[in-house]
């Protein structure tokens, strides 16, 4: 106990995050960077200015509250140098029209506790609990562990939504406190794996064999980019990689949309998927039965 | 839907509304006759001759005969209770529109209508009203604080009567019984053999009133050329010589009986509200007969009696063509061993009020924890496909509540749902009729200024400590709880006082011959009913609870908030004021499962239920019952009420119910609920709304619904008293876009997740706007 996390928010009443209705806690921080990430703020751990450009009047009651000079408004245009901000927060409580905010916050073990057990009764009737996403969950695992312990004490389901991008060690210990995982899958070549996520996925893989030869009660998400992962030959990989573990958990596939690209402005980021449309309906059904087909209980999310 | 459905739903909705003469006219005629007649004699003789004239029409393709009023839209007038623009009304709330002469076409119609008009002047339940009330009475009533009597314009309404009775044993049986007391009382009781002289007249008139449809569907018959048609013709003419006056024999006629009586009982009187009572329960042996075991009618043939039947609810146009009467249809419940009453016709009612989709009738599930499966989604499915009213109430609370209240346990276990959720037992209880509301905000707003009326300066309520004199909450609750206590006396001397001048001179022989014992006791219903009750409306609960928690955390708590500020801030609209509107829009609010405001909604909740625990009424010593129906009046209300502590601006519509001020649950479905949760229902037993949004594509598929079912069981199960789902229109969503600060709490599913619309950009957002067409 004692354990904080810096989270990005709680959301309460979600039904797309595990089993029933569940209580998601969205930390914040991530070893990888996926160019379509819908959560762009979750990506680092330390707390970000957002500026949400859609709420602002440009009144510039910003510009005099901050010494060290970030915020400028010239022509109908807010411009914010997020380098310099030293997150002191007086622009948040000058903005009348509550369009500067500060993504993160501190959360404790009891903190989340306490919310979660006011929808105890939503869980019990529906199945679900608590899931912990991101963000890269992993990441802080030695919460997630904390977490996850106090959860099962008081009787609380738990589920964790992963990349799989995670050292062994840790991902071990925390299958043995997770009731149900998310993994999500996102790209079966390494090379293009390694160049719209950053990373290699050789960790991801043996993780998710490891799930599996451990028992773990697995849902894959696979987010359906078009132009990145979406030939056939990506989704031959994908299902032979997943049968050939022993998979025999389902598959939830979710359409890419690019419905964060405005987030990415808001916190000074440049969204590198702008020309990218979201997938057909059609396509996404082919890709449904193509799944099913092949073995693997698929649904589309 | 098939051809014939089609065709009279379009016909109803296409119907262009306009004033009508009819009732006017022979309501004036009868009533010129009979002027020294005693009023329950006067009202069914009135009622008689209107039945015997009125103008009958069988539609084409029609299975459930009887029409409203003289003709397709056509907007009926109540000279006895008033010749106020119903239609203004209930679209606008706006009481001061009369219907003139201006209203119809030609010179004769004009010059008739205003010799009616003339010849009521003076003797209408509006103006007896307004001679009888005092001055303050009428004065808090204009400022809108209390005392509005819906009943100044309208009768009773609100009641559903024995329609079992009539099902089961036909009105002749009930003439026998009147006509026995007559003779039983004729030398000793005046009242009892008025009453029953009276429902006499009004009965026998209702019986020819059918068989002039028996004749009408003969004379179509006659000229018919379709063989189906005329099968149909003469089916619809054997029973309207049947029904309601003998028992009826199938399930077609019972539809028909209930239809039949449903009706009339908006031409005896203006009410709304008025309600069929548990219809799958009293009808589910005529359809057990006929449909699923004998098959006299197939499924599909008596499904087309059914939707028939739902149709026919839209015809009534008290108050225009397209609005919700309230006339409610109560389905499934349990029995007193806690065994689920859901039957097939529960079902097929549910799937007829989803095909037809208009706004009459509604369709309330009465949900108990062994309610089956199948009909809470449904529910839930209906309310995806756009059905904005199909709504549960909780047998496990309302049942004790009732109990509580001295209603027999067997008595509470039929309860049913009238107009917008007052709970009424079908035949044996009337109350909350004419709702006497207390507008919360306005006593908030009196407490604010010491009981000034801040938009006139007059001297409205007792003097108490304002908000800037207080040096505690405590102080200024005390300041509220004095300012609500002074008009608690007020709403009960116009609560009692209608009720009186209705019995005197608007009684109702023909309901109330239909309601239990009121043939026995030889007193119309609104002199003597097995159980009364009358209902303080806590209009503004909400509103209130977030206006003190608001005032509470930045003025005495955080004291980061000067009083005086707060109210110049508030008498300016925030105008120079953004940053303490910001603060103040910042402090907790209901339906975030929040303690710092939800803990004020007990102790609001305490001082009504205190207040009225003391109130007296002449009709049986009844007890009086918290209720918070708004109906629409938080959307008039706001409109009328200038800004307020908690951050809102001039005008902004105030929350509905006990629902979260919209844009401000922030905190998902089951933090609202929870909030929900906190109210006791016991103190509510007159019944509340609490609405829950969401975007269809929420519930796109069966496990999201699955979840949803989950998320209503779980809520009914902690004790919450009614649910009521609704799914978000594409015109709700482009308002959204445009006024985001209206729609914070609006939740939609984005591809695997779900966020608050307003987060989106506005690209996002059309693109929801879009597929929600498709969902649609």
């Amino acid at each position: 106990m004692g354990e904080r996390a810096d989270i990005l928010k709680i959301q309460r009443f979600s039904i797309n995050d595990g089993p029933g209705i569940r209580t998601t806690v969205f930390l914040k921080g991530c070893p990888l960077r996926c160019a379509w990430c819908h959560n762009p703020d979750s990506m680092y751990r330390e707390w970000q200015l957002v500026l949400a450009h859609r709420l602002c009047t440009h009144c510039s009651a910003c510009v005099p509250a901050c010494e060290a000079g970030v915020h400028s408004v010239s022509e109908g245009a807010h411009t914010v140098d997020f380098a310099a901000c030293t997150l002191c927060g007086k622009c948040v409580e000058a903005c009348p029209r509550s369009a500067l905010s500060i993504s993160g916050r501190s959360a404790s073990v009891e903190q989340i506790i306490e919310l979660a057990l006011r929808d105890a009764d939503y869980y019990r009737e529906s199945g679900g609990g608590i899931t912990l996403s991101g963000g890269e969950p992993t990441m802080q695992h030695e919460f997630v562990e904390a977490l996850f312990t106090e959860a099962h004490r008081v009787g609380i389901s738990t589920a964790l939504d992963t990349s799989g991008h995670c050292r062994r060690e840790a991902f071990v210990r925390l299958l043995t406190h997770t009731d149900h995982l998310l993994f999500d899958l996102k790209i079966m070549d390494p090379e293009l794996h390694r160049q719209y996520t950053g990373a290699d996925n050789m960790l991801i893989h043996n993780n998710f064999k490891c799930a599996i030869d451990r028992g773990a009660d697995i849902t894959v998400r696979h987010i359906v980019v078009p132009g990145v992962n979406d030939t056939p030959a990506e989704n031959e990989a994908l299902a032979a990689f997943m049968l050939g573990c022993g998979f025999r958990g389902s598959l939830s596939l979710l359409p890419y949309h690019a419905m964060a690209l405005s987030k990415y402005e808001d916190i000074g980021m440049v969204y590198r998927l702008s020309e990218v449309i979201a997938p057909a309906d059609a396509y996404m059904k082919e890709l449904d039965e193509f799944f099913n087909r092949a073995g693997i209980r698929c649904r589309i999310n | 839907m098939n051809a014939r459905i089609l065709k009279l739903k379009e016909e109803i909705l296409d119907a262009e509304g306009k004033w009508g003469l009819e009732r006017a006219r022979l309501y004036t005629q009868a009533e010129r006759a009979n002027e020294t007649e005693v009023a329950e004699v006067k009202r069914a003789r009135a009622l008689a001759h209107y039945l015997d004239n009125k103008t009958v029409i069988i539609k084409e393709g029609e299975l459930i005969v009887g029409n409203y009023g003289s003709g397709r839209g056509i907007y009926e007038i109540y000279p006895e209770y008033s010749f106020q623009d119903s239609v203004i009304r209930y679209i606008h709330f706006d009481c001061e529109q009369e219907v003139n002469d201006s209203f119809f076409e030609t010179q004769q119609e004009k010059r008739e209508f205003n010799e009616i008009r003339n010849y009521w002047r003076g003797k209408t339940m509006r103006e007896r009203v307004d001679t009888v009330f005092p001055e303050y009475v009428v004065k808090l009533r204009d400022l809108d604080i209390c005392c509005n009597p819906y009943g100044r314009d309208e009768g009773q309404g609100h009641v559903a009567v024995n329609y079992e009775l009539v099902v089961r044993q036909g009105l002749r049986s009930v003439i026998e019984r009147a006509k026995k007391r007559m003779e039983e009382v004729f030398d000793h009781d005046p009242i009892a053999y008025t009453f029953n002289k009276a429902a006499v007249i009004a009965l026998e008139a209702v019986i020819r009133y059918a068989h002039r449809f028996a004749q009408e569907a003969e004379r179509q018959w006659a000229a018919e050329k379709d063989e189906k048609r005329r099968a149909e013709l003469k089916s619809i003419a054997a029973n309207m010589r049947r029904v309601p006056e003998y028992p009826a024999g199938d399930f077609w006629q019972g539809c028909q009986a209930v239809w039949f009586i449903h009706q009339v009982m908006h031409m005896e009187q203006n009410g709304f509200s008025i309600s069929i009572g548990r219809f799958d329960q009293y009808i589910y042996p005529l359809f057990k007969k006929d449909v699923l075991d004998g098959g006299r009618f197939t499924d599909d043939f008596a499904f087309e009696i059914l939707q028939c039947f739902y149709l026919k609810f839209s015809e009534i146009t008290i108050g225009g063509i397209k609005i919700s009467l309230t006339q409610t249809v109560t389905i499934c419940g349990r029995d007193a061993g806690g065994n689920d009453m859901t039957n097939e016709l529960s079902h097929r009612c549910m799937d007829a009020s989803m095909s037809c989709r208009v706004l009459n009738p509604q369709t309330l599930v009465r949900w108990h924890r062994n309610l089956d499966p199948a009909m809470v989604r449904k529910v839930i499915e209906a309310v995806r496909g756009g059905e904005t009213h199909a709504a549960f109430f909780n047998d496990e609370v309302v049942v004790p509540a009732l109990e509580k209240y001295g209603v027999k346990p067997q008595d509470a276990l039929q309860y049913a749902q009238c107009g917008c959720n007052e709970t009424e037992i079908p035949g044996k209880m009337i109350g909350g009729g004419m709702p006497r509301p207390l507008f919360l905000l306005r006593v908030v707003e009196l407490a604010l200024f010491g009981g000034v009326w801040r938009y006139t300066g007059e001297q409205v309520g007792p003097k108490t400590r304002s908000l800037a004199e207080c040096d505690t909450f405590e102080e200024f609750l005390e300041s509220y709880r004095t300012q609500y206590n002074h008009f608690i006396k007020y709403i009960s001397y116009a609560t009692n006082m209608m009720d009186y001048l209705h019995s005197q001179y608007t009684p109702l022989p023909f309901a109330s011959a239909l309601m239990d014992g009121c043939i026995e006791r030889g007193r119309d219903m609104l002199v003597e009913t097995e159980y009364f009750y009358y209902t303080l409306g806590c209009n503004d609960f909400i509103a209130a609870v977030n206006n003190l928690a608001a005032v509470k955390k930045a003025v005495f708590d955080d004291r980061s908030v000067e009083a005086s500020q707060l109210m110049d801030a508030i008498e300016n609209n925030w105008s120079g004021y953004e940053h303490l509107q910001k603060t103040m829009l910042a402090t907790p609010k209901f339906g975030n499962d929040d303690d710092g405001v939800d803990h004020l909604v007990p102790v609001v909740e305490k001082i009504s239920a205190e207040a009225i625990s003391g109130l007296r009424s002449f009709r049986n010593n009844s007890p009086w019952f918290c209720e918070c129906i708004p109906r629409i009046s938080h959307v008039y209300e706001g409109i009328v009420t200038r800004a307020t502590p908690e951050g809102r601006n001039d005008k902004d519509t105030l929350p509905p119910g006990i629902s979260a001020q919209i844009g401000t649950d922030l905190s998902g479905s089951t933090a609202l609920l929870n909030s929900i949760s906190k109210l006791n229902p016991e103190h509510f037993a007159g019944g509340v709304i609490s609405n829950i949004r969401f975007h269809p594509n929420l519930l796109k598929d069966d496990e999201s619904i699955t979840k949803i079912m989950a998320l209503v069981n779980a809520y009914m199960k902690k004790g919450g008293m009614h649910l009521q789902m609704n799914c978000v229109t594409r015109e709700t969503l482009l308002d959204a876009m445009e006024n985001p600060s209206k729609h914070k709490d609006l939740m939609v599913r984005v591809s695997g997740y779900i966020d608050y619309f307003t987060n989106l950009d506005r690209a996002s957002q059309a693109d929801i706007i879009a597929r929600t067409e498709q969902t649609f």
